[in-house]
C-alpha cells in the first residue's frame, strides 16, 4: 500500500513538471477520487497549477525571444546614429568607392575599398586553407575513421576553436611568417600569407565539423544505392555522400568565410596596418577590423572624424557579415533534399 | 578463377555432379551472424538461371540478411561473419581474392525503399555505367533501362529532373531501370513493394514479370499472394533456416512441412 501511494505521488509530481495540462488518469492510485470528480473543469488544482506554469515559462522564453531581437537592433542603431555624423562630412559616394584610406593624417581621405579588399584577400585566402582540409577531415571523419578514432579526433579538431585568436596571431607573427621568410625570402615581416594561413586554420573546425555534420546525415539508403551499382567507397563518399550533402557543406563553407571576415586579432597581429588595394599577398595590408582596433586602442578624440569613422566601418562589416549568412541560409534551404 | 569453394571444397565437388548447368547460384553450408548472435544457419540453396525465386516467412527470420548475402552487402556491418560458400557461377564470391565490388556489378539490388540519387533521372540511371568505366551510348542505355523498367514514357521529357520529385512507385521504377542498366546477371530486390501503394504495387509487379525472361530475381516479400503470383521457386524461412523450398505452386498446395502449412494459411507469422 505504501509502495502503491509512492507510485501515485511520483505521477502526480511528474504530470506537473511536464506541464501536462491534462487531468490525471483515474488509475493513479493517489487521487482517484479527484479525477473521476473533475475530469474536464478547470478548478483542478493540478490541471490550473499546470497551466499556470506554462503561462510563466512562455513568458520567460518570449521575453529571451524578444531580449536578443533588442540587442541587435540596439547594436544597428547605434552604428546608424553614431556613423550619422561621419557621413554628414565624407559622402557615402567617397566612402564606398574611393581607393585611399587614409583616416588619420592629413590629407584624409576615406575611402573603404582598401580595407574591404584587405578582408576580403584574407577572408578568400584563409579559403584556400580551410575550405581543402576542412572538407578533407570531414570526409575522413565521416565515411572512413573507426568510430574509436573519430571519437577523440573531432573533439580535438574543435579544440582547435577555443584557441584565443590572439594566440593564432601571435603564431603566424613569431611561428608562420619567419618560417614562410625562409622560402620567400621577400616577404614582410606584416602580410597577408601568413594571416590566411592562421584565420585558415581556425575556420578548419567549422567547416570540418558543420560538413562531418552534414555528410553524416546522409541516410544510409543512398549509400547503399552506391555500392549497390559496384561502386568503391571512395567513390560513394565522393560522388554519393558528398554532393547529397552539399548544401550543408556550402552553408559550413559561407559560415567559415563570413567567421574569417569577422576575425580581429589574428589578422590585427599578422597582416599589420598598411590600408592597400593589392593582390600580393606577401604585403601587409589593413582589414577593415584591424582598423577598428587600430583606432579604438590609440587615443581618438571622442567625437572626432576618426572616432565616427569606426561605426561606418563597424556598419559594413555588419552588412558583409548578414549578406553572408543570409545567403548561407538561403543555399541550406535552396539545395536541401528531403530523402523521405 | 577458383573453382572451389575455399571454405567448404568437399561440399562443392561432392555435388557438382548432380547440378545442372543451369545454376546460377549455388549457396552451401551459409551460416551468419551479427555479432554471437546467428542471423542464418545451414543455408543450402541452388538458383538456376531467369527464374524467379521468393523468399517468404515471419518478420526477423532472416530473408534481408540472406538476400545481402548474395551481394555482399552486409560486409558494411561491422560484426558480420559469414560461413559456408555461395558460388555465383562457379566463383565463391566470398573467395579472399573476390573483390565485393565486381560481385555488385554482375548482382545488383533494389531496395525496400525507393533510393534515387539525389541528382537527375538521366544521371540516376547513367551513375552505375558511368563509374564502371561502361563504355557506350549513354543516351541509348538511359532509353533502353528506363523503357525495360516501364518508365521511359513518363519521363522521357523530364529526364534532367530530380529523381526525387518522381511519386514513390515511379522512383522504384527508376532504382529498377537503374539496376538494369548495370546489365547485371542477378536482381536482388527487398520487398520492393512494401513501401507502395497497391497500384503502384501491381505495375512493380507487371515489371517484374517481364523482367524475369532477361535476368535472374530473388524477391523477399511479405505478400503470398505476390509470391505466388510471381515466382517461380518459393523459399519459406523461419529463425534463420529454410524450412522448405521448392517450386512456387507445389509449396503453396501441398506443402511438406507443418510449419510450411502453417505460415501459408496464416496461423502464424
Ligand atoms: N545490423 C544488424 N545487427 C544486428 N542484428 C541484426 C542486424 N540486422 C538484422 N539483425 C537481426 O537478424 C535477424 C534477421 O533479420 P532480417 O533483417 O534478415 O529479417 P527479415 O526476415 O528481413 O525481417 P523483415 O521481414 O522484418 O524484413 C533479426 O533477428 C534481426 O534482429
Ligand atoms: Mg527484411
Amino acid at each position: 500500500m505504501v509502495h502503491g501511494e509512492e507510485l501515485g505521488l511520483a505521477s502526480e509530481s511528474k504530470s506537473v513538471a511536464v506541464g501536462d495540462a491534462l487531468p490525471h488518469q483515474g488509475g493513479s492510485p493517489g487521487c482517484d477520487g479527484l479525477s473521476s470528480v473533475s475530469l474536464f473543469s478547470s478548478t483542478d488544482k493540478h490541471y490550473r497549477l499546470a497551466k499556470w506554469e506554462q503561462r510563466v515559462v512562455m513568458v520567460v522564453l518570449r521575453i529571451c525571444a524578444w531580449c536578443s531581437i533588442a540587442i541587435t537592433a540596439g547594436i544597428v542603431v547605434i552604428l546608424l546614429s553614431e556613423a550619422a555624423p561621419f557621413f554628414k562630412e565624407v559622402s557615402w559616394r567617397d566612402f564606398l568607392f574611393g581607393t585611399q584610406w587614409v583616416p588619420l593624417f592629413e590629407p584624409r581621405s576615406f575611402g573603404v575599398l582598401p580595407i574591404i579588399w584587405g578582408t576580403l584577400l584574407v577572408s578568400v585566402g584563409a579559403c584556400f586553407v580551410s575550405v581543402p582540409f576542412g572538407l578533407g577531415i570531414a570526409i575522413f571523419l565521416s565515411e572512413f575513421a573507426r568510430p574509436r578514432t573519430r571519437s577523440f579526433l573531432k573533439p580535438l579538431i574543435e579544440l582547435l576553436a577555443g584557441i584565443p585568436s590572439v594566440v593564432f596571431g601571435y603564431f603566424a607573427l613569431i611561428t608562420i611568417t619567419p618560417g614562410l621568410q625562409k622560402i620567400f625570402p621577400n616577404i614582410e615581416v606584416f602580410n597577408a600569407f601568413s594571416a590566411s594561413i592562421v584565420v585558415g586554420i581556425m575556420t578548419v573546425p567549422m567547416i570540418s565539423s558543420l560538413s562531418d555534420d552534414a555528410l553524416r546525415a546522409v541516410p544510409r539508403s543512398l549509400r547503399e544505392a552506391g555500392y549497390a551499382m559496384g561502386a568503391t567507397s571512395f567513390e560513394v563518399s565522393l560522388r554519393v555522400v558528398l554532393p547529397a550533402a552539399i548544401s550543408g557543406v556550402i552553408a559550413s563553407i559561407i559560415l567559415a568565410f563570413s567567421r574569417a571576415i569577422g576575425e580581429t586579432m589574428a589578422v590585427t597581429l599578422a597582416a599589420g596596418a598598411t590600408p592597400k588595394l593589392t593582390m600580393n599577398f606577401f604585403e601587409s595590408i589593413q582589414t577593415m577590423t584591424a582598423y577598428i582596433v587600430q583606432v579604438s586602442i590609440g587615443d581618438t578624440p571622442h567625437g572626432s572624424i576618426e572616432y565616427h569613422s569606426l561605426f561606418a566601418v563597424a556598419l559594413v562589416l555588419f552588412l558583409l557579415t548578414l549578406v553572408m549568412n543570409t545567403i548561407a541560409g538561403w543555399v541550406l534551404k535552396k539545395t536541401q533534399i528531403s530523402y523521405n | 578463377m577458383t573453382t572451389t569453394s575455399h571454405n567448404n571444397p568437399s561440399v562443392s565437388s561432392l555435388d557438382t555432379a548432380s547440378h545442372e548447368a543451369d545454376n546460377i547460384l549455388e549457396v552451401r553450408g551459409v551460416h551468419a551472424y551479427y555479432g554471437s548472435t546467428c542471423a542464418l544457419r545451414s543455408i543450402d540453396l541452388d538458383v538456376k538461371a531467369n527464374q524467379v525465386y521468393a523468399f517468404i516467412g515471419p518478420s526477423g527470420c532472416g530473408k534481408s540478411t540472406f538476400l545481402r548475402c548474395f551481394n555482399r552487402m552486409n560486409d558494411f556491418i561491422t560484426d558480420f561473419k559469414i560461413e559456408g560458400s555461395i558460388k555465383y557461377r562457379n566463383t565463391n564470391i566470398y573467395h579472399t581474392d573476390v573483390d565485393p565490388v565486381l560481385v555488385r556489378r554482375h548482382i545488383g539490388m533494389v531496395f525496400q525503399k525507393p533510393n534515387p540519387l539525389p541528382t537527375s533521372i538521366y544521371n540516376n540511371v547513367a551513375w552505375g555505367p558511368k563509374i564502371n568505366g561502361f563504355k557506350v551510348d549513354f543516351d541509348e542505355l538511359v532509353e533502353t533501362s528506363l523503357k525495360k523498367a516501364a518508365l521511359w514514357d513518363q519521363v522521357k521529357e523530364r529526364l534532367t529532373d530530380n529523381g526525387y520529385h518522381l511519386s514513390g512507385g515511379q522512383q522504384q521504377r527508376l532504382c529498377i531501370a537503374r539496376a538494369i542498366a548495370m546489365n547485371p546477371d542477378v536482381i536482388l530486390m527487398d520487398e520492393p513493394c512494401s513501401a507502395l501503394d497497391p497500384i503502384s504495387a501491381r505495375k512493380i509487379e507487371e515489371l517484374i514479370v517481364d523482367l524475369k525472361k532477361d535476368y535472374s530475381i530473388l524477391i523477399v516479400t511479405h505478400n503470398m499472394q505476390q509470391a505466388a503470383r510471381l515466382s517461380h521457386h518459393t523459399v519459406f524461412m523461419l529463425k534463420g533456416e529454410i524450412i522448405e523450398h521448392g517450386p512456387t505452386h507445389n509449396l503453396f498446395a501441398t506443402p511438406q512441412q507443418s510449419l510450411t502449412k502453417e505460415y501459408i494459411t496464416g496461423k502464424f507469422g
